[in-house]
């Protein structure tokens, strides 16, 4: 049945969706930033690159 | 990568989501509203006092969050909870995948949760051993979504884990008796739902499945299917506006 085959009474209210903003997003990004290097200590960036050299390394090997 | 969308896999023999309390323990807990709202002091105060590691069996090299924005805020508690379990498992946080659909699920009824389907972008390292992270499982919706994104990409997605869950939001896979009692019920329509959301019948969670073969009768799966419809459309319309960077309609059926 297509959308217009309904009366307008009968469908179900939509429910509100929407995009991120690049704002949010960025918003994401920093949040996540922050906490990794609160818990992860201010060398968390190269201990995840270091990380993931290696494991690149394991798969390219495999 | 492919483009932003909604991809499922099929379920297999994919594992009970790992949880470590209730949904009433966490939302007690003082510090989870503020979480909620991205306060990521606060999240890190619930997670500490709730998490036990060493309940969580699988093999890991990638832990990825479910990074969204619930209404206006970003919910901190996967991240947080998330960064944990890297740093118990020494496994890489991958932090760029995130949801790029702002969907509110927290104490949403059963239709919206199944109509508002969850988007993700980001990549990840293909042939990686994947464990995905959120605050709470009902429907599954989301971590189904996820993971179909990441294994989309050529990774394996091993488990999942919350830090709590709904009434039987752990079995994220459909078993057949569900299935066949959905499909019996429901034998074109269900699978007319699930391709207007971007997947195929078999992709449906337990619960969702389970609520859909509950539904009173043909009339009520009609609705969603036209309401399935019209959000396709709609976001169609805010992708061709420039809302987001390049979402497409899903397209993707496992």
């Amino acid at each position: 049945m297509l959308a217009c085959a309904m009366s307008s009474s009968d469908k179900l209210k939509l429910p509100e969706i929407r995009f991120l903003t690049p704002q949010e997003n960025q918003q994401l990004t920093d949040l996540a930033k922050d906490i990794a290097r609160q818990m992860l200590g201010p060398d968390w960036k190269e201990r995840q690159e270091q990380r993931r050299a290696a494991f690149s390394a394991k798969t390219v090997q495999q | 990568m492919p483009k932003p969308g909604v991809y499922r896999s099929p379920w297999r023999d994919f594992p009970d989501v790992v949880i470590q309390t209730t949904v009433t323990k966490l939302r007690s807990r003082p510090g989870y509203d503020q979480a909620k709202r991205g306060e990521g002091d606060a999240a890190y105060h619930v997670v500490q006092e709730l998490i036990k590691p060493e309940k969580i069996p699988f093999e890991i090299d990638i832990i990825v969050p479910v990074m969204q924005f619930d209404r206006d805020k970003p919910n901190a508690l996967p991240l947080v909870y998330a960064t944990a379990l890297a740093k118990h498992f020494d496994a890489y946080l991958e932090i760029g995948v995130r949801q790029v659909n702002v969907v509110s699920h927290t104490f949403a009824d059963a239709q919206t949760r199944i109509l508002g389907q969850p988007m993700f972008m980001g990549k990840i390292q293909p042939g990686s051993r994947v464990l995905i992270v959120d605050d709470v499982v009902t429907y599954g919706s989301t971590l189904a979504n996820l993971r179909g994104w990441l294994q989309q990409q050529g990774a394996t997605v091993v488990g999942a884990t919350t830090l709590a869950a709904g009434f039987g939001g752990t079995k994220l896979a459909l078993p057949d008796i569900v299935r066949n009692r959905l499909l019996d019920r429901f034998p074109t329509q269900a699978e007319a739902l699930a391709n207007e959301l971007g997947f195929s019948a078999d992709c449906f969670t337990n619960r969702e499945a389970r609520f859909l073969a509950g539904l009173k009768n043909e009339h009520e799966m009609q609705r969603l299917i036209v309401a399935a419809q019209e959000l396709t459309l709609l976001q169609e319309r805010q992708a061709s506006l420039g809302r987001t960077n390049e979402i497409d309609p899903p397209s993707h059926p496992c």
